[in-house]
C-alpha cells in the first residue's frame, strides 16, 4: 500500500483500562469529558474541537469541558495529529489550560505508546510547538495574552514530558529563549510578562539550570540588570523580579526569611 | 523610546540571540529581530566537534529530534543491560563443573561488544524499520519467544556484536524476508512490507574478525 501524502492516522478503540487512565489524569482539572451530546452547544455536536469558551454554571460541571475525542462514542477513529492541534490552540486561548496542558499530553503520549507502541502524537505536538516557537516574536506582537499562554505551555511540556526520565533535550535552548525574551527591557514594563517569567522560573528553573548552568547565568545577569536599572517598572514586577533572585540564590528554595517577607500576611 | 545613554546592560550583552556578536552601542532590539536577510540555507547538514561521537545531523525538527534522543538513551540503557547478561551468563558458566557444557552461548573469552553510538542508532533504526511491521506483529503473536526454533524462525539481528557493515545489512535483510513469511494474506500477493532502511551515512568502522553467525543468547526485545 503506498503511501501517497500524508495518511490521516487512526487508532484502534482505546481499551477500557486507557480510558480509565486518561479519565484520571483529567479529573484532578476539574475537567469533565463528555460526549458530544454533552457540550454546552445546542444542537448535537460532533465537532472534534468544540470548546465552550464560558464554564457552564448550572449542575456539577465545573470549569470547562473538554469534548470527546478521547471518550466518544466511537474511538475507533482518533486522528492524533489533529488532536496535538486542538491542544495546542486551547493552549493559546486559555492560560488556565496551558498550565495543566502538559499532564494531559503526557498522558495521551502514554496510552499512545502503550496502545500501539508509537509516538504520532508526541511528534506533532512537538513540531507544531516548534513551528510556534519559530514566530513568537508575531505572536507577541499579535497578542500579548497568547504569547504568555505559549510560554507557559512550552514551559509545561518541558516539565513534563520526559525522555527515559530525563527532560527533553531539544527543548531546553528554546524554553531559555522565550525566557530570555521575557526578560527583554519592553517586556520587563509588562507585569503579565514578569509574573509569567517568575512563575516559570519556580516551575522549572533548577532542571533547566542542570540542563544549561550558563544560559541561566546570563538570564540572571539580565534580570539583575532589568531590577537595578530598567525604567517603568511597576513595583509589584520589581517584587517579583527581587524574590525570583534570592530563590535561585537560595538554590532554588524557598527560605523562612524570604517565605516571610513576600507571601506571610502583614499585620499592620 | 530610546534612552540617551543605552542601558548598561545593552552593552553588557556581547551577543545576540543568534550568537552574533553585536557591536558597540547596537540597540537592544537588534538582539532578536533579524534585520539583515539571511544567505539562504547555507548552514551545513551535520558538523563534527573534536571529542564528538561523529558526525552529528543538525536536527530539522523538534519531533525527530526527540526521537532520536529517545532511541539514543533506550540504547545506552540496553547495552548495559546486555553487558550484565554476558556477566552473569559467565558467572553461571564458572559455577558449573567444566566438562565441556554443548550449549554454552558465548565464548568465554571476551567478547567485544559494538559500542559506536552512530552505527548502534542506524543499526537500531534498521531494527525499528523491521519491527514495525504487520508482519512483525503476527510474528511474536503467533510464536512466543520460548518457543521459536533456531533456524526456522526469524531472530532480530545483535546489534552488539561486532560485524562488519555488510554482514550486518545482510543480517537484516535475510531477518526482514524471513518475517515476510507472517504477511497477512492478500489478494494479489503484492508485497506490503517493502521497506527500505535508511542509509544514514557511510560512516563505518569495518571490524575485524568475527563474521561468524553464531546465534547467541534473546536479546530482551
Amino acid at each position: 500500500m503506498g503511501e501517497t501524502g500524508k495518511e490521516e492516522y487512526k487508532i484502534q478503540s482505546f481499551d477500557s483500562e486507557t480510558q480509565k487512565l486518561l479519565k484520571t489524569a483529567l479529573k484532578g482539572q476539574q475537567v469533565f469529558v463528555s460526549s458530544p451530546a454533552m457540550c454546552s452547544c445546542t444542537r448535537p455536536c460532533t465537532d472534534l474541537g468544540c470548546f465552550p469558551d464560558t464554564p457552564k454554571q448550572s449542575g456539577p460541571r465545573e470549569g470547562w469541558v473538554l469534548t470527546v475525542f478521547l471518550l466518544s462514542a466511537d474511538p475507533s477513529n482518533v486522528d492524533l495529529e489533529k488532536v496535538a492541534n486542538i491542544i495546542v490552540d486551547q493552549s493559546l486561548k486559555d492560560c488556565v489550560f496551558s498550565k495543566e496542558a502538559g499532564r494531559i499530553c503526557y498522558t495521551i503520549i502514554q496510552a499512545e505508546s502503550k496502545q500501539v507502541g508509537q509516538s504520532i502524537f508526541r511528534r506533532s505536538l512537538l513540531n507544531r510547538l516548534q513551528q510556534e516557537y519559530k514566530d513568537r516574536e508575531e505572536l507577541r506582537t499579535r497578542s500579548l495574552q497568547a504569547w504568555i499562554c505559549y510560554v507557559t505551555f512550552i514551559c509545561n511540556i518541558f516539565d513534563y514530558l520526559r525522555v527515559n526520565n530525563m527532560p527533553m533535550m531539544a527543548l531546553v535552548n528554546p524554553v531559555y529563549d522565550c525566557l530570555f525574551r521575557l526578560a527583554q527591557p519592553d517586556s520587563l514594563q509588562k507585569e503579565e510578562e514578569v509574573d509569567c517569567l517568575v512563575l516559570q522560573l519556580h516551575r522549572i528553573g533548577e532542571q533547566l539550570e542542570k540542563m544549561n548552568s550558563q544560559r541561566m547565568d546570563e538570564l540572571f545577569s539580565l534580570l539583575r540588570d532589568g531590577f537595578l536599572l530598567q525604567e517603568g517598572l511597576s513595583s509589584l514586577s520589581q517584587l517579583l523580579l527581587l524574590e525570583i533572585i534570592e530563590f535561585r540564590a537560595a538554590d532554588w528554595k524557598m527560605t523562612d526569611a524570604a517565605q516571610k517577607y513576600y507571601y506571610s500576611e502583614v499585620t499592620d | 523610546s530610546s534612552p540617551q545613554h543605552p542601558p548598561r546592560w545593552a552593552q553588557a550583552r556581547k551577543r545576540g540571540a543568534d550568537g552574533r556578536r553585536r557591536r558597540q552601542n547596537e540597540p537592544e532590539s537588534s538582539v532578536f529581530e533579524e534585520n539583515e536577510p539571511r544567505p539562504a540555507e547555507s548552514r551545513q547538514d551535520s558538523f563534527t566537534t573534536p571529542e564528538g561521537p561523529g558526525p552529528l545531523s543538525r536536527c530539522s525538527d523538534w519531533g525527530t529530534a526527540v526521537e532520536e534522543e529517545e532511541m539514543r538513551t533506550n540504547v545506552n540503557k540496553e547495552i548495559a543491560r546486555y553487558r550484565r547478561k554476558l556477566l552473569i551468563n559467565e558467572f553461571s558458566r564458572e559455577r558449573k563443573s567444566s566438562s565441556g557444557s554443548s550449549d554454552s552461548k558465548e565464548s568465554t573469552a571476551t567478547v567485544e561488544l559494538e559500542t559506536d553510538e552512530v552505527v548502534l542508532m542506524r543499526r537500531q533504526k534498521q531494527i525499528n524499520y523491521g519491527k514495525n511491521t504487520i508482519a512483525y506483529d503476527r510474528y511474536v503473536k503467533e510464536v512466543p519467544r520460548c518457543h521459536r526454533v533456531p533456524g526456522v524462525h526469524p531472530r532480530t539481528p545483535n546489534k552488539f556484536k561486532k560485524y562488519s557493515r555488510r554482514s550486518w545489512d545482510q543480517q537484516i535483510k535475510l531477518w526482514k524476508v524471513a518475517l515476510h513469511s507472517w504477511d497477512p494474506p492478500t489478494e494479489g500477493g503484492c508485497d506490503l512490507q517493502e521497506i527500505c532502511p535508511v542509509d544514514l551515512g557511510e560512516m563505518e568502522t569495518e571490524s575485524v574478525g568475527s563474521n561468524s553467525e553464531s546465534q547467541t543468547s534473546c536479546q530482551d526485545n
